[in-house]
């Protein structure tokens, strides 16, 4: 470690070098032992090339810049980047080392192309479930081309968040949430959207759904056009992520709640979008919270919030959860809880919620597509195990049915149950 | 902190070096106590193999390949005879051993090129060792040489050993 309790930025040696001081110390040791000279002039290139290589790489503390960015769309994560370098001779020696996050797959070096200007990478990574992760500042190294010696650079390095949303989320559209202003009447918006009132007719874009085309318009027109409406109210919505352990263990759970995370903070965009005001709540031994409010930056607040929760090593008690909730939020606002329910304590805390006065809505990530039995069976016994587990399953959910709607979600790039769903706020009161 | 490699793309490129390593070890066995063939079939068997498991297999198992190489230098070099043939030839194989390792399929090709600086200086050590070994005019020569390790590898030890920053060049004050 440097003095100032950074990383240091002397020269390492890497394994392959250790091999050649080993093997030129043997083969010295051999040349000594037979009385024969030739293992020492075999020797000789070995001992030196490590040396060499140091002598010739550039100065400690060089200074590298960096930039990178993350393209592709769908499970396809393309994190691509450029690195420039003072000092350094020869571009191709400078390397990243970036470490990759656990709910991401795919090669841990990146495809290397020089440029004039320095040395661009790339790491194709897929993303098998829907995530939000956040790729941490790697490091930039400058390493001699016989593999030999390393050096770091120094320079500011920014981390990177990946995120991959269900895709049913970008085109929820309007939903009618309850509103929980303690304003009397109708608090008219100045925003034009896909409610309220009829406001006017324009062009039709991709993303609008088949209901809003005005079909006489458009037949007139000759072209799609969309009707308009100008918002005359704001829903309320907490987003209430259960982050407790479960029986189904870490592994299992950590997915689940990259899964969760992940809808999470698509949700909160796509209802921030429509001028909704959103919070967002986390449950593990006790309770982090993020406020009502609307805006952008309240979705950049949610997405912190989103990145820094954890999995929690110690389960709180669900009774907890319920009165931690009201201190952040009104009663009778609208909770969507992200739940595996697997495990009692998970399965109780719909009721305590509703008890408390609060409308829920659980969104539950079906771990069935993701548990592995650790015995091996046949075709038959599989499909058999299978069918057994999601019976379980059914019931399970079955029994949190009795007090509110649950949204068994098996599909996780799709979340068209749940918009369709929330789209019908009778259904939504009634259940 | 790994020792990071690049490219997966597996090139023929390296193909060259491969057969230059092959080549002069093969040339090293015919020195050596070993029968021809045997020497030319493990020169040549190691050399593939060593090739291939750099290529193919990931980190850190790709390292193996160097390993294998190693050996074979090593059961060579102490079956030599001590004439001048396999010393000179075992000194070149060990120099075509840095150029194979610098030509790295994983990495950008040019790596011999770019690892030019490094190779001249351990061609210029083992030339002076060399020259010193066969034209001095007395024997005394190899106490020179092993003087010289001596010191060569005091200073080795402690670079490896705690003090990598000795061959560290200090930043100007004012660039």
């Amino acid at each position: 470690m440097s003095p100032d309790g950074g990383p240091s930025t002397g020269l390492r040696w890497t394994p392959r070098a250790w091999l050649f001081l080993g093997t030129g110390t043997a083969l010295l040791v051999l040349a000594i032992a037979a009385r024969n000279p030739v293992p020492v002039f075999v020797a000789l290139p070995l001992l030196v090339a490590p040396l060499a290589a140091a002598v010739t790489g550039p100065p400690p503390g060089f200074r590298a810049s960096f930039e990178w960015g993350v393209q592709g769309s769908g499970t396809e994560v393309r994190v691509s980047g450029q690195i420039r370098a003072e000092g350094v001779a020869h571009a191709p020696e400078l390397h990243v080392l970036a470490h990759r996050p656990g709910d991401l797959v795919g090669p841990e070096n990146p495809a290397y192309t020089a440029t004039a200007a320095g040395v661009e990478f790339t790491y194709r990574w897929t993303s098998p479930r829907p995530t939000i992760a956040i790729v941490p500042p790697p490091a930039v190294v400058w390493q001699d081309p016989l593999g030999l010696v390393q050096r770091l650079a120094t320079g500011d390095r920014s981390s990177l968040v990946v995120e991959r949303s269900p895709l049913g989320v970008l085109r929820m559209g309007a939903i009618r949430l309850d509103r929980t202003l303690p304003l009397p009447g109708e608090t008219r918006s100045r925003r034009i959207g896909s409610s309220g009132e009829f406001y006017g007719i324009r062009e039709a874009q991709p993303s609008d759904p088949p209901r809003r085309i005005n079909w006489l318009a458009s037949a007139r027109a000759g072209r799609r056009l969309t009707n308009e409406f100008e918002l005359d109210r704001t829903g309320d919505i907490v987003l209430l992520l259960d982050t407790r352990p479960t029986p189904l263990g870490a592994a299992i759970d950590d997915r689940l709640l990259g899964v969760g995370r992940a809808a999470a903070v698509g949700l909160a965009e796509a209802f921030l979008r429509e001028k909704d005001r959103v919070g967002y709540a986390s449950f593990g031994e006790f309770m982090q919270a993020v406020p009502l409010a609307g805006g952008r930056h309240q979705a950049g607040r949610i997405q912190a919030a989103i990145l820094a929760t954890e999995r929690a090593a110690v389960p709180g008690p669900t009774e907890r959860c319920a009165v931690s909730l009201g201190r952040y939020f009104p009663r009778g606002i609208t909770v969507l809880l992200i739940s595996s329910l697997a495990g009692a304590p998970s399965a109780e805390l719909v009721p305590y919620l509703t008890r408390r006065g609060y409308p829920v809505v659980v969104l539950s990530p079906s771990p069935l597509g993701l548990a592995s039995h650790t015995i091996r069976l046949d075709p038959a016994d599989e499909t058999l195990a299978r069918r057994i587990d999601r019976v379980e399953r059914q019931t399970s959910l079955g029994k949190t049915w009795v007090h509110a709607p649950v949204i068994d979600w098996e599909d996780y790039w799709s979340l068209g149950r749940l918009v369709r769903f929330l789209q019908q706020p009778r259904r939504r009161r009634s259940a | 902190m790994t020792a990071p490699a690049a490219n997966p793309a597996v090139t023929t490129r390296e193909v060259p070096f491969a057969v230059l390593l092959a080549g002069l070890l093969a040339l090293f066995s015919l020195g050596t106590t070993v029968p021809w063939y045997l020497g030319l079939g493990v020169s040549a068997g190691v050399v593939a193999a060593a090739t291939w498991i750099r290529a193919r297999v990931p980190d850190p198992g790709r390292e193996v390949a160097g390993v294998l190489v190693l050996g074979a230098f090593v059961v060579l070099a102490a079956s030599a005879a001590p004439t001048p043939g396999p010393i000179l030839l075992g000194g070149a194989a060990s120099l075509a051993l840095l150029v194979w390792y610098a030509e790295d399929p994983r990495e950008t090709p040019g790596g011999a090129l770019r690892a030019a600086p490094s190779l001249l200086i351990a061609v210029f050590v083992l030339s002076v060792g060399t020259v010193s070994a066969f034209f001095l005019p007395s024997r005394n020569a190899v106490v020179g040489i092993a003087a010289g390790l001596f010191v060569f590898s005091i200073v080795l030890l402690s670079v490896f050993f705690g003090r990598p920053d000795l061959l560290d060049r200090n930043r100007a004050a004012n660039p």
